[in-house]
């Protein structure tokens, strides 16, 4: 790693890929040529003449008949419903949930259909922001693709069909107790799907329930018992933490509660004044993860190596006064540079006891989990910054589905439910549950869409998405929350809660009338529900924090060789969002590679094993073989691989099918997360991988300014004075910006975490097209708001810096000089807009842009957007055609509603009345914008700190986005030169 | 040589004008009067009886639409006026087949422009200056061209369109001396200041 002390601002030390890095000709061609090769040219043969032809030919066809704009009509209601004035949008609180996970959500409807997707600032795993799951979330409700009618063997039936045969099932059932019914069902956390899964097992006390999830296996629960028996999970309190250690937890990314940890974590992050301190943060992981690009010390190990690190840890921690009992000899293979990291660290918890804390990811193996507790609990954290609560829902169990699969095989099940998910893609494949399920009688899977584990059943049953659904779900910390639907299912669907119904008592009910039956039954009275569903919580807070029962520790030896690593996908999460395509399109946000999962190793290794980005390796465990490409991973450890769950798929829509590579079957019901390589080799086979680290490369200028907080404090300045260049004078009279608002933008590159739910918001508010893979190999994806990924140091073990990168508005701006026909004009609140109906695609704007933040409509993206996805659209947004340019409009749409407004209630837009959609979706509150001319608002003051920066401020085009710089917190007394095991 | 080329200058300039006049809006959209599903005389009920524009177009003040009515609006007063009215046929079914009744768009703008009733309104602009005299026409014609440069030419010369608040709707106004004075010192003020910036319409 780089000594920060002595990181000067030459920006040779930031690479955004490899091949930048060796001055590779691809990167370099990327960089050179604006629209890459190909780019320009029409992909049919018709050339350029002909197309002219045609196209005289049909205007003149075409002839007056087109002279009158086409007739539309307005269909008002019959009967107006209450409160619902066509043209204003309206917003309910709902909640949505991710396997035992909750976000509560404010959910934006316009005309009776939902549109957007905010989060719910009273929901304490929201806090008014959400993640990119959740943004996208709006989309799979759209998707034409969904499940839409029950069949049975192929034949449409109806839920009465259904119904009906269900009930000649349980009467036969009821004999012996249930005893040959089986129900797999994905987690959950809600009480009422409880309720009725309790009636369910009271009528057949002899079914079996099993809870299976394909994604990483949790191992807390395992380990953190509590002397009444029950399971605990631990609760990090971020906001009171000044050192933190994460052992491959990935707290800011993908792991539970992430929007809740980003918020806590980056308010101890901001810094205002020389004076303000800042917290720690130490990574120790095998994969870069976003949380790995947020630490200030991050040390690269093995998967199979973090029970190790952490009994050194805890040693150290002995020798310095702690009380952490019968510990196992920690291996001695360490290199001096691990030796002394580990020993800075644990010096520093110790020093912060109280006010330190050690998490740990939920996959790592049950004596890590321990050990963590009994190393927090011996630090003095617990119940400061990490708390024991009971483990809330039910978790997955791969063991109960073994056992399920045995009683399959032995015959003892004539009717499995499979309730949500995909179990036959992603159980161990040893337990071959396709043909095991395939030989039982009534089969039934009820889901969202068809995927292989219908293939497999009987009955197929539609699911309805979360927005059209009622419920209720309990967070983590025991708040719960409705959930309450914004639309009627678009489709013969039913809910969660009206499957669970059906099962238990037989009733076709409706989900309203159930969760209102559940509800009087169980506390809340009328006034309670109507308060509950305005607010979208209830019950807040009301968990005891507990103490953990924590055994021994054993003595594990780390796997030998080398490790694949399991772990989900910032696109597909654990599979559910492979249909999903903002997700799938939104580069991930550390490999940047998107519409793919290949396998990630470090470049080492890629030596090693003399392998390029791209090219296929054929990957052997005990248990399965694939072939994959592998993408080349600054600071990954060595002798480990790290492979994203949830791609590879057979039955599904054709924006899904053969996307990415299935790494199912390297997995045994005993190496759900981790796994020993057999056999690894390289193959001649080389694909291009869709990665866009290199796209709009802004020729190696200082872009983005990091330095420690230490330095901060001597030259506050550092991050203005990168830059040295003469007094800046125009060419011409530049345009005064002297009334009026002013709008302005400010991004703290320090709170950043890099977590692409900017990226996704933007898409949804700004209804920015999909353009798929191959466009995206071509560098013509649309977002509007990119998230640059910098390396910094050796190619083993360098740093992260991301900076979210979107139209400046540059007050002097090069596209507007350049533009023949006007499209782009600057107006006079400092909004550099874009007429769409005036371009004509020249792209002399992108060309001239240095920023390299428009994007131009190659094709006409929108004209296959089925109707119904349609209903996705912001109303308030036009819709490009092709030919052309669209950029970032700091949300014109909601600037000119919030005006509007102000001016018909007689006042000025007050600061913070305007959010723009990626400022709002920031869990870290690391975006804010507003009115520069009124020197209190909050853009303003930040604006006005000492880290603050213009990019690219040398070409005096007066961005109106600032930067403020990068600040981490690094300890002086760490080694300072890197070095792996 | 120099002939055909005096012949061509002519052609093009003869296509450009043809071009100019015919194809706009001017010329290809006012007079516009599609016909209706139901024959609605706005010149009886906001004429002769004297409804108020906003009876109907409830959400003008508050939207940016000006909203059309519901069935049930109409059947406010249709299920006792009228009850056998043959004309009134479409309007019964759909009160009782509770199918919506499709009225044709006559003032249309592109999608790609975003006009704000609710604003226009409070500004003080009345629903002539753009709809025309609605109470005696016996169906609805467009009296503008509502292009972009006839927009432009009130949002640069604002004062002659803007009324007192209670005036709005009223289609018979005459403005005094008095109101002349009050709509210009309130454009001199900078109280009422149309925006000339595409980011106004354009989004």
């Amino acid at each position: 790693m780089m000594s920060m002390e002595n990181k000067t601002q030459s920006n040779d030390l930031y690479w955004r890929s490899l091949e930048q890095k060796e001055g590779e000709k691809s990167s370099m061609d990327f960089l050179h040529r604006e629209f890459p090769e190909g780019a320009s040219e029409l992909s049919s043969p018709v050339s350029r003449r002909t197309f002219v032809q045609l196209m005289g030919a049909s205007a003149g066809l075409a002839g007056m008949v087109a002279c009158r704009m086409p007739k539309e009509k307005i269909v008002p209601y019959v009967k107006s419903p209450e409160h619902l004035v066509p043209g204003k949008p309206k917003y309910y609180a709902t909640a949505m949930t991710l396997g035992t996970q909750s976000y509560g959500l404010l959910v934006e409807s316009n005309n009776g259909r939902p549109t957007k997707i905010e989060g719910n600032p009273k929901h304490p795993s929201s806090l008014g922001a959400t993640n990119s799951f959740a943004q996208a979330s709006i989309l799979s409700l759209y998707d034409p693709s969904r499940s839409k009618q029950p069949k049975k063997d192929q034949v449409e039936q109806t839920w009465e069909t259904f119904a009906s045969e269900w009930e000649t099932l349980c009467a036969q059932a009821k004999k012996n107790q249930g005893a040959k019914i089986a129900i797999l069902s994905q987690t959950y956390a809600s009480p009422s799907l409880d309720h009725h899964r309790d009636v369910f097992l009271a009528a057949y006390p002899k079914a079996s329930w099993v809870f299976f999830d394909g994604g990483e296996q949790s191992n807390e629960s395992a380990a953190l018992t509590h002397r009444s028996g029950g399971s605990l999970r631990t609760y990090l309190n971020l906001s009171k933490a000044q050192v933190v250690l994460s052992l491959e937890s990935d707290f800011l990314g993908k792991d539970v509660d992430s929007v809740r940890h980003t918020k806590e974590f980056s308010k101890n992050r901001k810094i205002e004044s020389t004076k303000d301190s800042m917290n720690r943060l130490y990574v120790v992981e095998q994969s870069y993860s976003l949380t790995g690009a947020n630490a200030d010390h991050r040390l690269p190990v093995p998967s199979s190596h973090i029970y190790d690190v952490l009994v050194t840890v805890a040693q150290q921690l002995n020798r310095l006064g702690a009380s952490v009992a019968s510990l196992p000899k920690a291996k001695a293979n360490k290199t001096e540079y691990q030796q002394s990291w580990i020993s800075e660290c644990a010096a520093d918890l110790w020093a912060h006891r109280g006010q330190s804390l050690i998490t740990v990811g939920k996959h790592q193996p049950k004596e890590v989990h321990a050990l963590a507790a009994a190393i927090n609990m011996s630090l003095g954290n617990q119940n400061k910054t990490v708390f024991y609560y009971k483990t809330l829902g039910h978790e997955s169990s791969v063991m109960d589905l073994h056992a399920l699969s045995e009683k399959l095989q032995a015959g003892q099940i004539d009717t499995l439910v499979i309730l949500g998910g995909n179990p036959v893609f992603e159980a161990p494949t040893r337990l071959n549950l396709a043909s095991l399920i395939s030989t039982i009688a009534n089969t039934i899977h009820f889901s969202h869409q068809c995927n292989e584990t219908t293939k497999v059943c009987h009955w197929h049953l539609p699911q309805s998405h979360e927005l059209e659904s009622w419920g209720d779900v309990t967070n983590v910390d025991g708040t719960r929350s409705l959930i309450q639907p914004l639309i009627q299912p678009l489709f013969q669907t039913k809910s969660r809660l009206e499957m669970w119904a059906l099962l238990s008592s037989n009733q076709l009910r409706s989900g309203y009338d159930l969760l209102t039956a559940f509800a009087n039954q169980h506390g809340p009275s009328q006034n309670f529900w109507r308060k509950s569903l305005i607010e979208g919580v209830y019950n807040t807070g009301i968990l005891p924090p507990m103490t953990p029962e924590v055994a021994g520790f054993p003595k594990v030896e780390p796997m030998e060789g080398i490790v694949v690593r399991f772990e989900h996908s910032s696109a597909t999460f654990d599979g559910r969002f492979a249909e999903n395509t903002w997700l799938q399109e939104a580069p991930d946000p550390m490999t940047k590679v998107s519409w793919e999962n290949p396998a990630l190793i470090s470049p080492t290794m890629a030596k090693d094993l003399g392998v390029k980005n791209g090219q296929w390796i054929s990957l052997e465990t005990d248990h399965g073989q694939i072939e994959i490409p592998v993408w080349i991973m600054p600071g990954h450890a060595r002798n480990s691989i790290t492979v994203h769950l949830g791609y590879g798929r057979e039955v599904a829509n054709q924006n899904t099918k053969g996307v990415g590579f299935n790494v199912f079957p390297l997995r045994s019901l005993t190496s759900m997360n981790l796994t020993q390589v057999k056999n690894i080799k390289a193959l001649s086979k080389v694909t291009t991988i869709a990665s866009t680290q290199n796209h709009g490369s802004m020729e190696g200028r200082p872009l983005v300014r990091e330095n420690t907080l230490e330095e901060f404090r001597k030259h506050p300045e550092f991050a203005k004075e990168a830059v040295e260049h003469p007094p800046l004078k125009s060419l011409w009279k530049e345009h005064a910006y002297e009334d009026g608002y002013q709008w302005g933008m400010s991004i703290d590159l320090t709170s950043c975490t890099g977590c692409n739910a900017c990226t996704v918001a933007c898409q949804s508010e700004n209804n920015i097209p999909v353009v798929g893979k191959e466009q995206v190999i071509n560098g013509r994806e649309m977002n509007w708001i990119r998230i640059d990924r910098y390396f910094n140091g050796p190619e083993e073990d360098p740093m992260v810096v991301h900076q979210p990168v979107a139209c400046v508005h540059c007050e002097n701006a090069p596209c507007e000089q350049v533009c023949p026909v006007n499209a782009t004009v600057h107006d006079d609140e400092g909004l550099n807009t874009m007429v769409y109906n005036r371009c004509i695609g020249t792209r002399y704007c992108s060309n001239n842009c240095p920023y390299k933040v428009r994007r131009f409509n190659f094709f006409n993206y929108t004209k296959d957007t089925p109707e119904l996805m349609k209903m996705a659209n912001n109303p308030d947004v036009t819709i490009r055609f092709r030919g052309v340019m669209e950029k970032c409009t700091y949300c014109v749409q909601r600037i000119a509603g919030a005006k509007q407004t102000a001016k018909i209630e007689d006042r000025k837009v007050v600061d913070g009345e305007i959010t723009t959609a990626c400022q709002q979706v920031c869990p870290a509150d690391a975006i804010v914008f507003g009115d520069l001319s009124d020197p209190n608002s909050r853009v303003s003051k930040r604006k006005k700190l000492e880290q603050d920066y213009e990019m690219l401020a040398e070409l005096n085009i007066k961005p109106r986005t600032s930067y403020l710089a990068q600040l981490r917190n690094p300890n002086p007394k760490m080694p300072s030169a890197g070095g792996q095991a | 040589m120099p002939a055909i080329v005096v012949l061509k200058g002519a052609g093009l300039v003869g296509i450009t004008l043809f071009v100019w006049y015919y194809f706009s809006p001017q010329y290809t959209e006012v007079g516009y009067q599609p016909k209706q599903p139901i024959e609605y005389s706005h010149k009886l009920h906001a004429g002769d009886l004297g409804i108020d524009c906003r009876y109907c177009h409830s959400s003008v003040e508050s939207t940016p639409f000006a909203g059309i009515p519901s069935t049930q609006v109409c059947m406010n007063c249709h299920n006792m006026i009228g009850k056998d009215n043959p004309k009134l046929a479409p309007l019964r079914e759909s009160w009782e087949t509770g199918k919506p009744i499709e009225w044709i768009r006559v003032h249309d703008l592109p999608d790609y422009a975003y006009f704000n009733h609710s604003v226009h309104v409070h500004a003080g602009v009345g629903c002539k200056s753009c709809h025309g005299d609605v109470s005696r026409m016996e169906k609805v014609t467009r009296k503008e061209p509502l292009s972009m440069g006839w927009c432009l030419d009130c949002h640069r010369n604002p004062a002659p369109h803007l009324r007192p608040q209670s005036q709005v709707t009223n289609m018979n106004w005459k403005p005094s001396e008095e109101d002349l004075r009050r709509a210009q010192s309130l454009v001199s003020s900078g109280q009422v200041r149309p925006s000339l910036q595409c980011s106004a319409c354009h989004r």
